[in-house]
């Protein structure tokens, strides 16, 4: 149990850790082979056992294969989108802080900024990058659900139990992610230009409601 | 090995996650978090400031909590009319909405694609500053320091990061480019080049009553002012003018709008059509003259040139005031109440009754604003009103006036020595756009100053903390090919807190922090004088950078570090200002309190009279002009041989793009851009509060609406041959008929076809110097207007 545990732990991690990377940084040529590599595409369709997930990852892979052709050109053009719509300098199409979101006044560091930042630290953790992002940004609140599995599965190794990591990954989607991210994600879906970022959108939502049923069934056991 | 640990394992080298000695993958250490610290933090305030350029500078605490400021508030300390709370308007308390804007800047940029295009790309620091040393560098050797100009701007005031360079101002950006050579210099500026320029040849020194003294005052008549709207701050104009209301005060507006001053304070408004306010004074002057009312003791021993037996020796006959007033001069014309009514739109028994008033209740204080000389002959209606002072005998007295604008009481505070320029040449601030089209052709008729000729066109623009790159200068469209044309200014510069229409033409776009992210320290002139100290409120967001960051470590990689920094930190400095400050002045608090408390307040030893040795003692005190008299006729600029645009007296000149002109013209509207209390020039038009506050709309009055079948709130399109802009109309009885206006600073955003989408005033406007100063004429306009 303790294996298949630390695999599912694992799994996630580095999944969380994709998704927040593309919010982040962008969608490097490395990442964006993944998408048409058979073996990474067949182990994300398996994932999560339902045909809109299957069929999103379908569409991904498609529609990174039409473009084997001119894959440098296509790179570049995923990071100028990736720039207009999450970094800047003119107006973000997504503006991607929870605060922005959950907020009437739409500005960045809000109380949801300071809730999620006091979240982080009853883990003992603080956000912590070279550029200074924001707590809330979509990419650190991912990154987080990455860390709590590596805490988990650190946890394991010391034969300790995982119940808080997973309570509080459960909160984290509950409070936090799935509480703005289907308005945020719908905004990418319909300002963008390219579709990789709508499908990579429609991804990541389905994700992360997935993520929270199995995570809601493994904190009643 | 299955494929569910294929597919994760190349998941895992794509991320560049490290595998551990079980075979299974964690996290590297290169994680987005650090562990925590404990900690307890409860809410502080920490006083700071407003400190852009719109006429004040104001006190405000923000409230900190966790590191993250939940709001600002202003002064509230014990408010009298001696020390009067500095409090902030509704711009300063909403500058939340400026700091946390989710469009802020946050890294460096360089362009990619065309110059204006707006297409960037993220770089690192490094490569952004080693992409400027090298620029300097061979912009510096190829066509020399005076090729390198700092754009005018204003976004930020203070000792060591205040964008507005003034001869002996000192900062961080002018004492950086002095130790790399020099560069090239503007005087005068956007705001007031008319007032600077023509007012000393009528005074010599530019002097003025103080705010305090207007509750002295029983008649105060502001021409082309708005400070309720414009100098709004707690400590500002506008409450010294309430202070006079209050004291009785008789109050008249001139303006062609029903500004909020008009609705606060006036008694009387009286409209009158852009670029005609000299024909106005001159038709007020003839009043007086005809009534006898005025003080002919006083002109005959203060003035020169107001009548022909007190001209300057060999000056022909009929060039006196008096000969321009009665008809007696070169064009025939008496300036009669009647003349002036079919100019100004200003009924003629109105123009009687306000000289009559003028006359008859003393002390009266005249005062001009800034609004009418931001027109194409604005040098005149800033000499015209001080002779109406002369005539009515109220220069030198209290509660009177020079007919110029309100002085104040200022501090002396010590300045980031910025060391001298190596670059002699100095330009008319509104003249770089011709600087980098034809600079080595311009000399002193175009305004030059410093040497005969400049020696190159301007090749790199450094454009900090200002948008009259774009946005606030004349004519965007013809600004925006010269800009546009690489070969001419090779290498452009911009540092600024948003993405504003100038950082479109950036090469190079650094993000700056907001001044809530550093400390200086700000000053005011106003009935006190005060000094804030903005003490840092929250570390700075992402990757912004001040300009003293940017300028330390450009200096460092120029090889001039140690003598640019002399390893102060801006700290450092400011305790160094504070040490000039009460070298000074004693009474000043020392460093610690001042940075404490936020900031000092001083009243005004005595009242402050513009002119009052000269008037009470003119044996012993003369002006500051040739002749030692207050120039109605000025010799020096009859000797300028150019009378017709730039005459000796103040005359009224009809303008292109005038009144006169509008009647014949398929532009038929007059266009001024005035001055809206939702924003700082360009600042504040992305904040919402603001927005909601006053929806941006250009101002037209009902029988000029009802004639194109325009109604409150359509979309409409104002155009000339410069340009088009998309706007809302704001139909409203508060604007003269004939009259348009489009209030300045919205952003210009245009569309693919090139019209402004958001109603930039400067779509429409004209690069066309004024004839002495060299100024920006930006409310002489002609338009029309439909509906879309």
């Amino acid at each position: 149990m303790s294996f298949e545990q630390t695999e599912w732990l694992n799994n996630r991690l580095l999944l969380y850790r994709l998704l927040s990377t593309v919010y982040r940084e962008g969608v490097s040529p490395k990442i964006v082979e993944l998408f048409i590599d058979a073996d990474f595409m067949a182990t994300l369709a398996g994932e999560v056992d339902t045909s809109a997930w299957r069929d999103v990852c379908s569409k991904l892979q498609q529609e990174v294969g039409q473009h084997q052709e001119d894959f440098k050109f296509y790179c570049k053009a995923l990071q100028v989108e990736h720039m207009r719509l999450f970094v800047g300098p003119d107006h973000l199409e997504a503006p991607p802080w929870e605060s922005v979101y959950l907020t009437r006044e739409k500005l960045l560091c809000g109380e949801p900024t300071q809730q999620v930042k006091a979240f982080y630290h009853s883990f003992g953790m603080v956000c912590d990058t070279e550029e200074h992002e924001l707590a809330d940004h979509i990419g650190v609140e991912l990154s987080f659900m990455s860390e709590l599995c590596a805490q988990a599965m650190g946890k394991i190794d010391q034969a300790l139990p995982t119940d808080d990591e997973l309570l509080g990954q459960k909160k984290f989607l509950q409070e936090h992610l799935l509480m703005w991210a289907q308005h945020f994600l719908a905004d990418v879906k319909a300002k963008t230009r390219m579709p990789f970022f709508a499908y990579f959108a429609a991804l990541t939502l389905d994700w992360l409601q997935a993520d929270l049923q199995v995570l809601a069934k493994k904190t009643k056991e | 090995m299955n494929c569910s640990r294929r597919g994760f394992l190349k998941l895992s080298m794509a991320l560049g996650v490290a595998s551990t000695a079980s075979g299974l993958l964690a996290l590297r250490k290169s994680s987005l978090f650090a562990k925590a610290e404990a900690g307890v933090s409860n809410e502080t305030m920490i006083p700071t400031s407003c400190m852009h350029n719109c006429g004040g500078r104001c006190l405000l605490y923000g409230h900190v909590q966790d590191g993250v400021v939940t709001r600002f508030t202003s002064d509230t300390e014990t408010d009298s009319p001696d020390f009067p709370q500095v409090r902030a308007c509704q711009r300063g308390r909403s500058q939340r909405r400026r700091l946390y804007h989710p469009n802020r800047l946050k890294y460096p940029m360089k362009r990619v694609g065309k110059r204006g295009e707006g297409k960037f790309e993220r770089i690192t620091w490094e490569e952004a500053l080693t992409t400027i040393a090298s620029q300097l560098t061979r912009i510096k050797e190829t066509y020399g320091n005076a090729s390198i100009y700092v754009n005018y701007g204003t976004g930020v005031y203070g000792q060591v990061s205040g964008a507005w360079l003034s001869q002996g101002s000192g900062g961080a950006l002018p004492r950086f480019l002095n130790l790399f050579g020099g560069y090239l210099n503007y005087h005068y500026t956007y705001s007031s080049a008319c007032y600077s320029a023509g007012a000393p040849y009528t005074y010599g020194k530019v002097e003025g009553n103080s705010s305090v003294d207007l509750q002295n005052s029983k008649l105060i008549i502001l021409f082309a002012d708005n400070m309720v709207e414009t100098r709004m701050g707690g400590a500002n104009l506008a409450y010294y003018m309430k202070l006079a209301k209050d004291k009785g005060a008789k109050i008249i507006v001139i303006d062609p709008r029903y500004s909020d001053t008009a609705i606060a304070l006036a008694d009387e408004w009286i409209p009158i059509r852009p670029d005609t306010d000299s024909a106005l004074m001159a038709a007020l002057a003839y009043v007086l003259l005809q009534d006898k009312t005025y003080d002919q003791g006083f002109l005959d021993t203060y003035c020169l040139g107001f009548d022909e037996e007190h001209m300057p020796p060999g000056i022909p006959a009929g060039n006196s005031y008096k000969s321009y007033l009665l008809g007696l001069g070169d064009d025939q014309l008496a300036k009669t109440p009647e003349w002036a009514e079919g100019i100004t739109g200003v009924p003629k028994g109105t123009i009687i009754q306000l000289a009559r008033q003028m006359a008859a209740i003393k002390p009266c204080a005249l005062i001009q604003g800034l609004g009418w000389q931001r027109h194409a002959y604005g040098e005149q209606p800033v000499r015209a009103l001080p002779i109406l002072a002369a005539m009515t005998g109220n220069v030198g007295v209290s509660g009177g006036g020079p007919g110029l604008r309100v002085g104040g009481y200022g501090l002396y505070m010590g300045t980031m020595p910025a060391g001298n320029n190596g670059v002699k040449a100095s330009i008319p601030c509104f003249t770089w756009s011709e600087a980098v089209e034809r600079g080595h052709e311009m000399t002193k008729t175009d305004g030059i100053r410093g040497v005969d000729r400049l020696p190159s066109d301007i090749k790199m623009i450094w454009n900090y903390a200002g948008n009259a790159l774009i946005n606030q200068h004349s004519d965007i469209n013809g600004t925006a090919k010269i800009l546009a044309d690489e070969k001419k200014c090779e290498f452009i510069l911009v540092h600024d807190v948003f993405m504003t229409s100038s950082a479109k033409f950036a090469d190079i776009l650094l993000p700056d922090m907001t001044h809530f992210e550093r400390e200086d320290i700000d000053l005011l002139s106003s009935g006190i004088g005060y000094a804030v100290y903005h003490n840092k409120v929250i570390e700075p967001m992402y990757e912004c950078r001040d300009v003293y960051q940017v300028c330390s470590e450009l200096a460092e990689k120029l090889g001039f570090k140690e003598a640019y920094t002399e390893g102060k930190t801006e700290e450092d400095w400011l305790r160094q200002c504070v040490e000039g400050a009460r070298a000074k002045n004693p009474k000043f608090p020392s460093f610690d309190e001042f940075k404490k408390k936020g900031i000092y307040k001083e009243k005004a030893p005595k009242n402050i009279i513009a002119y009052e040795k000269q008037i009470s003692d003119p044996l012993h005190n003369t002006f500051e002009t040739p002749s030692g008299k207050i120039e109605i006729f000025s010799p020096r600029l009859w000797e300028m041989n150019n009378h017709q645009e730039i005459p000796a007296i103040p005359r009224y000149i009809p303008t292109w793009e005038g009144y006169e002109e509008s009647l014949t013209s398929v532009y038929p509207l007059q266009c001024i851009g005035h001055h809206t209390k939702r924003r700082t020039h360009s600042i504040f038009d992305n904040v919402d509060w603001m927005e909601e506050i006053e929806p941006h709309g250009v101002w037209i009055n009902p029988m000029d609406a009802a004639a194109r079948n325009v109604k409150d709130g359509d979309q409409v399109r104002v155009f000339n041959e410069r340009g088009e802009v998309r706007i809302h109309a704001k139909v409203t009885p508060l604007i003269m008929p004939g009259v348009l206006s489009i209030p300045q600073g919205a952003w210009y955003t245009p569309d693919e076809k090139g019209i402004d989408q958001r109603g930039c005033m400067n779509t429409l406007t004209k690069y066309h110097p004024t004839p002495l100063a060299k100024g920006n004429p930006q409310h002489t306009n002609l338009v029309e207007v439909n509906k879309v």
